[in-house]
């Protein structure tokens, strides 16, 4: 079932940026055609959840996916509810910090902001 | 004259002193009220590495055993707990009573993990081995177990004895096993020993020295912590308050100088009781105390918690309390149950 907010379903969304990470990432795995990043959240981190990114091209049924800029979001429902409403954006550069999550679930999140509390 | 009261109460406290002076040289035995849980789930030692101080390999082998915290999001302890593991399972051996808490904290943060846990504190008995003796009397005597568990102590320090859990699944045989070790000259001790026994080594339990209003390294549980294996819940705060020295109180273990009195009625007052410096302020509060032979009679002791600043062996506290008057603390030792260097002190 959708979760929505105002009527508007909400799922999560990633930049240009990022799909291109994710396609440049993919492409030295090997896969071209496909191409996913499956978004996961585990206990750990700093606050307590911590998020889990892989490439991958193995859709399964129960996940939730989202396709932008060529590039499948795969995330399975327990993770969906802590994930829902995230955009996934990627910072370069020689302080970046990789892929980076602005998740509304999140109520604080550590340091180095991989890892968050709801 | 004296009441049969007061000869039944000379005669425990007598009882105890015996059993207290056997296991603090030879060893003892006594029934074990701590938790056990029983993991399974191929993710549970990843997972157990990833919500906790302490190294969990998660390609460990069996028969290995870790010491680790699970600490809040905010440092605090919510228990210590020791892993073993055994095979196709990990048996967690909780605080006492802090079974269900442990589970809650698990549960809350499996979310994909392949993890089952299930209290077997009541499908099984565990008894307590501990004294100088111990390994020796375990190891001459080999009774009949299901699994026996030494807990890591402090490498470095030689006067702190081992500690041996001993997992029976039949009650009968943790009878049986209880004889064989008596024969063997170790004593069986009551549980008010046990707790003596405790106080003396400087060992905090849940409720007294530990809970979430402390973290791992105001309870000297340093040793229990590694520093360089990354993220777990609370490392963010803890290592934080390693680095910058800002621990800000630490348990010690005390002894209590009193103008007489009854020394047994003073150790069941004294949990509470503020500690004071010479201007008045407070300084800690004691946690526990109990009373222990000595070589000329009997000492009051007891652990407690004693701002940093104020934390110095031999330094004197005053005790403020309206059920006891004129006691002195001395601080006695500040005990790293696992080992490691006293963080922040100095700093």
């Amino acid at each position: 079932m959708p979760i929505t907010q105002n009527g508007v379903e909400l799922t999560v969304e990633i930049s240009e940026k990022a799909a291109e990470k994710i396609k440049y990432f993919a492409e030295k795995e090997g896969i071209t055609d496909n191409i996913g990043l499956r978004v996961a959240v585990k206990g750990g981190g700093c606050s307590g959840l911590t998020y889990d990114l892989n490439i991958t091209d193995q859709e399964r049924e129960s996940d939730k996916i989202v396709e932008q800029y060529g590039v499948k979001v795969m995330v399975d429902k327990k993770s969906y509810i802590y994930l829902v409403g995230t955009q996934l954006d990627f910072s370069d550069g020689l302080n970046g910090k990789g892929f980076v999550f602005e998740n509304p679930n999140a109520k604080k999140a550590c340091g180095c902001g991989t890892s968050f509390a709801v | 004259m004296a009441t049969t009261a007061a000869i039944d109460a000379k005669t425990d406290e007598r009882l105890r002193a015996e059993e207290f002076r056997a296991a603090t040289e030879r060893a003892a035995v006594f029934p074990s009220d701590a938790g056990r849980l029983r993991l399974t789930g191929e993710d549970a030692r990843d997972l157990l590495n990833r919500l906790s101080t302490n190294l969990i390999d998660p390609d460990g082998e069996a028969g290995e055993v870790a010491v680790t915290v699970l600490t809040s999001d905010r440092g605090r302890i919510v228990d210590l707990v020791y892993v073993v593991h055994c095979g196709d399972h990990q048996l967690m051996i909780t605080s006492a009573g802090q079974q269900q808490a442990v589970i809650d904290f698990l549960d809350k943060y499996t979310i994909m993990e392949d993890l089952e846990v299930e209290d077997v504190t009541g499908d099984t008995v565990m008894l307590t081995v501990t004294g100088p003796e111990a390994s020796e009397i375990l190891e001459g005597a080999q009774p009949a177990v299901d699994l026996q568990v030494a807990l890591p102590v402090d490498p470095d320090d030689p006067q702190r004895p081992p500690i041996h859990q001993l997992v029976f699944f039949d009650p009968d045989a943790a009878d049986r096993a209880a004889e064989t070790l008596q024969s063997a000259s170790a004593v069986g001790i009551s549980a008010a020993t046990a707790e003596a026994l405790r106080i003396a080594n400087g060992q905090p339990a849940y409720g007294s020295e530990m809970s979430d209003t402390y973290n791992p390294l105001e309870a000297g549980l340093i040793g229990a912590i590694d520093f360089h294996k990354g993220c777990y819940i609370g490392q963010e705060v803890i290592a934080r308050l390693d680095t910058y020295h800002k621990v800000q109180k630490y348990m010690v273990t005390l002894r209590f100088e009193t103008d007489g009195g009854d020394a047994t009625e003073s150790a069941s007052a004294l949990p509470g009781a503020r500690l004071n410096d010479n201007a008045g302020d407070a300084m800690g509060l004691v946690t526990s105390a109990t009373v222990v032979p000595t070589a000329d009679g009997a000492e009051l002791i007891g652990l407690g918690y004693v701002r940093t600043r104020a934390v110095e062996i031999g330094g004197r506290l005053s005790v403020a309390s309206d059920d006891v008057d004129g006691v002195t603390a001395v601080i006695t030792a500040q005990p790293l149950l696992f080992g490691g260097e006293k963080p922040g002190l100095g700093g």
